[in-house]
């Protein structure tokens, strides 16, 4: 009996041991290929997108896609610039603060966009596969550059973004489901890179 | 879409894969409830008590034969089910991305029957189509006089067809790159049909049982639903688990269960970020060879392991390793159940389960609606991704938690507690490498 119970905390203590052991070296976990996410490309030209959404997740939504077939050159964006109100007389002597603010404006979760550039080589990714981690919610732009004429199929989302040698194809959509998508050619059939929506 | 669309899946028919488990607190959780488990057991369960209890409480047979009536446009239905699929399948339907057959093999049936089994017993038994061919055929021969095949000696290969029936569709499923073609699944509908159909016209319905890997799985599946049909067709109930102490203690139903938890565990492995580096880009037959490969290596791991572990408690209690691999194969049900939940749970009621139904009112693409089912977009935000996530955790775990559990109660038939905690320690091992590598899978999902 005794040795038993000795032989049970022996077990015990060293089953634990082996299961810090493994889940230690399991953690190294994410981040390790992790490019663009949002921080990098969070400004430039946010406006145009989100029109051309697509967030459909049931149809094909093949229309959507590239269209443009040529990088969709920045809008002028003529607008929001110049600030509207060229401060009309009365700023130096009534309101001291020009700006009080006085609507709170929340703005919750300002729904950042992420730019994801992948380049394919004979229907391969030329940087291998990687995953890219998106917060749901996101505004995904994908832009193709390919060697060939093709298709980048996003599964899960199904959808499609053609491309061909010298005409990057693009795709503009809200990440609106949490979970990890492949996306692949369709002519070659090779996983370009993943997506993990979280 | 194109057929090879659905050709590069390591999961079968799923388009989404399920985000990784935060692996470190549930790791250590996971092996201290085992090991908690392990240890509260040898202390308070001193006799087997679940043999006991596997006979249950009857219902009375008027109650069985209200079922054997319901059963039958349930058998019809099942029936007319597989017929859509194969039909669909050999007619190359496609609705946008998503295809019928598939979707009634890999989703409905393999991940759907096998929870249903192991919580309302054996359904399958009712439903599978073979069954319902096989009873339309006896039935005629019948009426034209001929003689009845004998349907009680044991098929000379026992259970093993079954395991080799359940490799082949696993890797069909997990290996083959082409496997969730509507060709692929057409086509090993029809060549599994002639195998049943035709082992049934010689060997009579037994063949079904032992030969047919999906009907031997559920059936295993089912021992540990609380509900059963006794010999004379009287609905019973009895704990859960206890049934599977009336598991036949035989190799060939170990090796039905360890292809299946083998082929379940190399699914998590070829889902994980961990696959695509060793198997790199590779495409088409070549990444076929290396799945294949891989698959054989891991259901190998997990049968040396339990056999290692077998060999292990053998050499305390001084019976030979397949003695002990025999007496608690049993045990490896609710792991098996465990893992399906696991890898399967999300695509049974997100995008695969939610494909199913909607394509069951449309399964040619002709624009047909027949359950009003076809317009349903799929809702991924049925069940929230941390929902997902304690599934897959508590499956994994709750499984390992029944597999000690069931094993406990199988040793201490013939030794005492102590002893058999003593004994027993090196299955534990086994059981705590089983759930810390499953999780550890999910979590490079």
């Amino acid at each position: 009996m005794r040795i038993t119970r000795i032989g049970t905390a022996c077990l015990f203590g060293s089953a634990v041991l082996t299961a810090l052991v493994i889940a230690a070296c399991g953690n190294d976990d994410v981040s390790a290929p992790t490019p663009p996410t949002e921080a990098a490309t969070a400004q430039p030209t946010v406006e145009a997108t989100p029109e051309a959404a697509a967030t459909s997740t049931a149809s094909p939504t093949v229309e959507a896609t590239s269209a443009p077939l040529s990088p969709p050159a920045e809008e002028p964006t003529p607008d929001s610039t110049p600030d509207p109100t060229p401060v009309p007389t009365a700023a130096p002597i009534a309101t001291p603060a020009p700006n009080p603010e006085p609507t709170p404006e929340p703005t919750p979760t300002p729904d950042a966009s992420t730019t994801i550039e992948v380049e394919v080589a004979g229907g391969k990714p030329v940087d291998g596969v990687q995953r890219h981690r998106i917060d749901a919610r996101d505004t995904v732009t994908i832009i193709v550059n390919g060697d060939t004429t093709d298709e980048l199929h996003i599964h899960g989302y199904d959808l499609v973004v053609r491309f061909a040698p010298g005409q990057p194809g693009t795709i503009t959509f809200e990440a609106d489901i949490p979970g990890i998508f492949e996306a692949e050619t369709h002519h070659h059939g090779d996983l370009v890179m993943e997506l993990e929506v979280r | 879409m194109t057929a090879d669309l659905g050709s590069v899946l390591a999961h079968g028919v799923g388009a989404r894969g399920d985000l990784p488990l935060p692996f470190y607190l549930f790791g250590i959780g996971a092996a201290v409830a085992l090991m908690a488990t392990f240890i509260s057991l040898s202390f308070f369960w001193h006799r087997a008590w679940l043999p006991g209890a596997a006979t249950g409480r009857s219902f009375g047979t008027t109650a069985g034969r209200a079922l054997d009536v319901m059963a039958i446009p349930a058998r019809l239905a099942s029936l007319a089910v597989f017929v859509l699929a194969l039909a669909s399948s050999v007619s190359g339907a496609a609705v946008g991305s998503q295809r019928f057959g598939p979707l009634t093999v890999y989703v409905a049936l393999w991940v759907g029957m096998a929870m249903v089994s192991a919580v309302f017993g054996d359904v399958w038994r009712v439903l599978n189509p073979f069954e319902t061919i096989a009873a339309a055929i006896e039935w005629t021969a019948g009426k034209l006089g001929l003689p009845q095949l004998d349907d009680t000696d044991e098929i000379p290969g026992g259970y093993w067809p079954a395991a080799v029936a359940l490799f082949w569709f696993l890797l069909f499923e997990l290996c083959y790159h082409e496997g969730t073609t509507n060709e692929a699944v057409g086509g090993a509908m029809i060549a599994y049909t002639v195998g049943m159909v035709g082992g049934s016209a010689v060997y009579g319905r037994r063949w079904l049982r032992q030969a047919d890997g999906f009907g031997v799985l559920f059936s295993l599946l089912a021992k540990m639903a609380p509900i059963y049909r006794d010999s004379i067709g009287a609905i019973r109930l009895r704990p859960p688990l206890s049934g599977l102490t009336t598991v036949a203690p035989r190799i060939d139903l170990l090796a039905v269960l360890l292809v299946v938890l083998g082929g379940t565990t190399f699914d998590s492995l070829a889902g994980s970020t961990l696959w695509p580096d060793l198997v790199g880009t590779h495409r088409g037959w070549t990444a076929t060879g290396i799945n294949t490969a891989g698959m054989i290596i891991v259901m190998a791991i997990m049968a040396f392991l339990y056999y290692l572990g077998s060999l292990a408690v053998g050499w305390f209690t001084e019976q030979s390793a397949t003695e002990v691999a025999r007496r608690f194969a049993h045990s490896l049900v609710p792991i098996v159940l465990g893992y399906t939940v696991a890898h399967y749970f999300s695509l049974l009621v997100l995008d695969g389960g939610q494909n199913f139904l909607r394509l069951l009112s449309n399964p040619f693409d002709r624009g047909s609606n027949w359950f009003g089912t076809a317009d349903w977009a799929v809702n991924f935000f049925l069940v929230s991704t941390d929902a997902i996530a304690w599934v897959q955790f508590l499956a994994i775990v709750l499984g390992h938690i029944a597999a000690v559990l069931v094993a406990h109660d199988r040793a201490v038939e013939t030794s005492d507690a102590s002893e058999a905690t003593w004994t027993q320690r090196p299955m534990l091992l086994v059981m705590v490498f089983y759930s810390v590598v499953g999780l550890w899978l999910l979590q490079k999902a």
